[in-house]
């Protein structure tokens, strides 16, 4: 029992990063009608310039008191989601606005074109191999009834909760997420209303990428390295909660992506980790066999 | 004759026409597949499983290849059957990821049977696939496809993929149509898949996932999905091209992302289009240009071909404007 | 108020608005009847700013040449718009619909006293404030779209066939509210397939058949002119 609710904890942590990533996707596809491919890169980008930042400061975590290196991690994070989210913004002036509203497998080319170009970029910068994050919150172990967690793993946690609770405000309570959501549905009408949709995509596309960045902190530094192929795999299961939750309201993609990462835990735990992978694509194509429109909502092309 | 052309190329060059041509089979039988409305992020997986089929069969049991190329095209159909039949009632971005989990599912499984070698690869496979084998059989299936965008099926598939229920209105057996299509086009990539594991002599599960896929779409959209040889223009130029660009490795494919992002922002039509009034196929509106600068100017001029699922049909891409004003006026 | 010049509108090869030339005049009613692919959405697209013309100079409010402008641009020069069908934003609430119509000002005096004139108005609305939207019937999402069109304090109102899907009767009232809104000092632009009732209470009025102007000229002119006898009213 206790390794379940071990395997639960170790689950949550990752899945809260999934859900992360997956609601900069489903932002991205809800308003702007894009499948954003070079989504997962920015996620891969926030994981190197965590490295960068962490190594060009070169603190021993292990020295540090905790609330300092919590400190410090908030920091770094701020650095890299500003990081990230200018590289979103110039992805949506030059790469997604001028192919919105075509075909839609028009910017999925186009930003996999980016994908392919950010990939080769940091293997040819840093090479293909991991490279070493070091930590920045000193490692302490806390023990629950049996079960335990990392300083890191906790802090993860809360990173991806809190991101997530204050975009859930954001898009339910202030003025530019009510147009986010008008532009969503009908951005002719929303427009005819004084909404600048081009600014609402750019926020809308910099806030995704936001986010995108701060997954890449925590998976980078939960696992303390960083590689430059390492988001094909993580965004397309990211991807996967998307469409599973169906991509209507923000909770459900939240649900989902914690339930993935605890039902790949256990997967891990209790089978073996070689079909850790496969529990993604399994649980897609079963939902899309019985509900094709995802679990929760729908989706509008 | 054939030895003739590969004695006189350099092998660099032989290699790369070799692997152009395969990849032209498989953009082929996303052709066929991709008619009826569908999008396939699986073709490289069902091009996979047919090379895993027929490798098993040559390499194991010793079958002549003829043969193994039979059945492993088989598997590829059986796949596309399948597909087509989960894909019928979803929308078709939803349809299109399902195609994809499949295809990583097909990865995941495939690294867990050892029997073909799992995560080490499935090697030794003989040589079977040739320069002549290769552009023998696409010839077959591009001179196949020719003959299937004239025939009764090849209107059923494209009325299918530009209004599903007016097709069904009409009278053409919706999920027939979907399927048969879909599933040629599954037996025509994986036939592209067993040239290429008898080719480079080793299949790899990661060879059928969606990165792969991805590639095979970009050839289909890049060349231009409507006519039958684009995909085939798609797949040789976008295959040759790298081959080409032999900087160094990870530079090369910096700059295969930036040229296919640029090219697709400029020109989302893809490469070849078909204005689908007037049936003209244009390169760059030329033939329909030139013939209007020399006096045999017909009705419709190279125009914007418009992509069939675009919500906006006043929105074409960027550079028709200028095709429509070359146009004569009215 | 509004007046249009030349106004061609291409969708891809097909040409859907062929030359047209039509004026609104300050606090009247101008409508333009036609039937069904006649072209009377594309041409509101266009005045709108959300379909590029092709050809044409639209000028609003005076003189003010707004054809090429952003969808949100022309709304801040005055200009609302009542959609086909009202097109509420269902997954927002009624209230957060209303906010929508004063984007950008809303944490203003007018605009919550603008509110509150329009849950007067409209009692419905106030009733079901927090409800989503796309949870109310036909005739109360046309009713909230009309609050939305309003809460800019429009110069001008551009109306999309607003008796559309509606029951008779809510017809009547809508079109009793739109006489209103022309005594309250309003310039209202209407499209319209249901030319009987709309030239009861237009002051101006337009034919338009397959993209051009067949004729035009004081509604009564027109409601006794043969053509529209014959074609939309039956006779």
């Amino acid at each position: 029992m206790e390794q379940f609710f071990q395997q639960l904890v170790n689950g949550l942590n990752v899945g809260s990063s999934y859900a992360v990533v997956a609601l900069g996707f489903g932002l991205v596809f809800g308003v702007m009608r894009v499948i954003n491919l070079a989504h997962p890169e920015i996620f891969m980008m926030g994981a190197y310039l965590t490295f960068l930042l962490v190594t060009a400061l070169g603190v021993d975590s292990q020295s540090l008191p905790l609330i300092a290196g919590i400190g410090l991690y908030l920091g770094v994070l701020i650095v890299v989601m500003g990081g990230t989210g200018a590289a979103g913004l110039v992805l949506e002036r030059l790469v997604i606005r001028p192919t919105r509203g075509t075909y839609i497998l028009i910017p999925f080319i186009a930003t996999g074109g980016v994908a392919i170009f950010m990939q080769n970029g940091a293997q040819y910068l840093w090479g293909a191999d991991p490279v070493l994050v070091p930590a920045i919150v000193p490692f302490h172990l806390l023990s629950v009834g049996g079960v335990t967690f990392t300083s890191m793993q906790l802090t993860t946690f809360f990173t991806g909760v809190v991101i997530m609770m204050v975009l859930r405000y954001y898009v339910r309570s202030t003025r530019w997420g009510r147009a986010t959501r008008a532009v969503a549905e009908r951005p002719d009408v929303a427009a005819a209303c004084g909404v600048n949709v081009n600014q609402v995509s750019q926020l809308t596309m910099g806030i995704s990428a936001m986010m995108a960045g701060a997954a890449g902190v925590s998976i980078g530094l939960l696992y303390t390295s960083a590689a430059p192929f390492m988001g094909m795999l993580f965004g397309l299961k990211s991807f996967v909660c998307m469409l599973v939750a169906g991509n209507r309201n923000i909770e459900a993609i939240m649900a989902v992506g914690l339930t993935l990462g605890v039902m790949e835990a256990l997967v891990t735990g209790y089978l073996t980790s070689n079909y850790r992978d496969a529990v993604a694509f399994t649980m897609l194509l079963a939902v899309l066999f019985f509900r094709p429109r995802g679990l929760f909502g729908s989706y509008e092309v | 004759m054939l030895d003739f052309i590969t004695d006189n190329l350099s092998g660099f060059w032989v290699v790369t026409l070799i692997a152009a041509g395969m990849n032209s089979i498989i953009a082929m039988g996303l052709y066929f597949s991709n008619s009826a409305g569908a999008l396939s992020v699986a073709h490289a997986a069902i091009a996979g499983m047919g090379a895993y089929m027929a490798a098993t069969l040559t390499t194991n049991f010793g079958w002549p290849f003829p043969a193994a190329l039979l059945v492993g095209a088989s598997v590829g159909f059986a796949a596309g059957v399948l597909l087509a039949l989960i894909t019928l009632r979803m929308n078709e971005l939803v349809a299109g990821l399902t195609t994809l989990a499949f295809g990583e599912t097909m990865v995941v499984i495939s690294f867990n049977i050892d029997y073909i070698g799992g995560a080490n690869s499935f090697i030794g496979i003989p040589l079977y696939t040739t320069f002549g084998l290769v552009y023998l059989v696409l010839a077959i299936i591009v001179f196949a496809a020719w003959r299937f965008d004239r025939s009764r099926l090849g209107y059923a598939a494209r009325a299918c993929r530009d209004n599903a229920v007016t097709a069904a209105a009409m009278g053409i057996n919706v999920t027939w149509v979907k399927t048969l299509v879909f599933a040629l086009g599954g037996a025509i990539a994986a036939a592209g898949g067993v040239f290429r594991s008898h080719y480079i002599l080793v299949q790899n599960p990661d060879d059928m996932g969606f990165f792969f896929s991805l590639t095979f779409l970009i050839y289909w959209v890049f060349g231009g999905s409507y006519v039958f040889w684009g995909p085939v223009f798609g797949a040789m130029f976008l295959t040759i091209v790298p081959e080409v660009l032999r900087f160094s490795v990870e530079q090369r494919f910096i700059m295969y992302g930036l040229i296919l992002t640029a090219i697709v922002i400029l020109r989302p039509q893809g490469v070849i289009t078909r204005v689908p009034l007037g049936g003209q196929v244009t390169l760059f509106g030329l033939v329909p240009l030139l013939k209007q600068r020399l006096g045999f100017a017909s009705a419709t001029a190279g125009g914007p071909a418009a992509p069939a699922s675009s919500p906006n049909p006043g929105q074409t891409g960027p550079g028709l404007e200028g095709e429509e004003e070359g146009g004569p006026a009215g | 108020m509004l007046k249009v010049t030349g106004l061609e509108v291409n969708y891809g090869l097909v040409q859907a608005v062929r030359g047209v030339d039509l004026e609104v005049h300050e606090g009247g009613i101008c409508a333009v009847l036609g039937v069904n692919g006649a072209g009377k959405s594309s041409i509101i697209k266009a005045i709108l700013g959300l379909v590029k013309a092709r050809r044409g100079k639209i000028e609003f409010p005076e003189g003010r040449e707004i054809q090429g402008l952003p969808a949100h641009k022309i709304n801040h020069a005055g200009m609302a718009w009542l959609p086909q069908g009202g097109q509420v934003f269902s997954t927002l609430t009624v209230y957060e619909n209303l906010l929508m119509g004063a984007f950008g000002r809303e944490k203003s005096r007018e605009a919550q006293e603008r509110l509150e004139h329009m849950m007067e108005r409209f009692p419905i609305l106030r009733q079901r404030r927090q409800q989503l939207a796309g949870t109310l019937s036909g005739g109360e999402q046309q009713m909230l779209a009309f609050g939305r069109a309003l809460m800019s304090e429009p110069k001008l109102l551009i109306l999309d066939e607003p008796s559309l899907g509606l029951a008779p009767k809510i017809v009547q009232g809508m079109f009793e509210l739109v006489a209103q809104l022309r005594s309250e000092g309003l310039s209202i632009f209407m499209t319209e397939q249901n030319a009987r009732e709309a030239l009861k209470v237009a002051d101006y009025a337009y034919l338009l058949e397959v993209g051009e102007i067949r004729a035009s000229g004081p509604a009564s002119e027109i409601e006794a002119s043969e053509a529209v006898q014959r074609v939309y009213l039956g006779t």
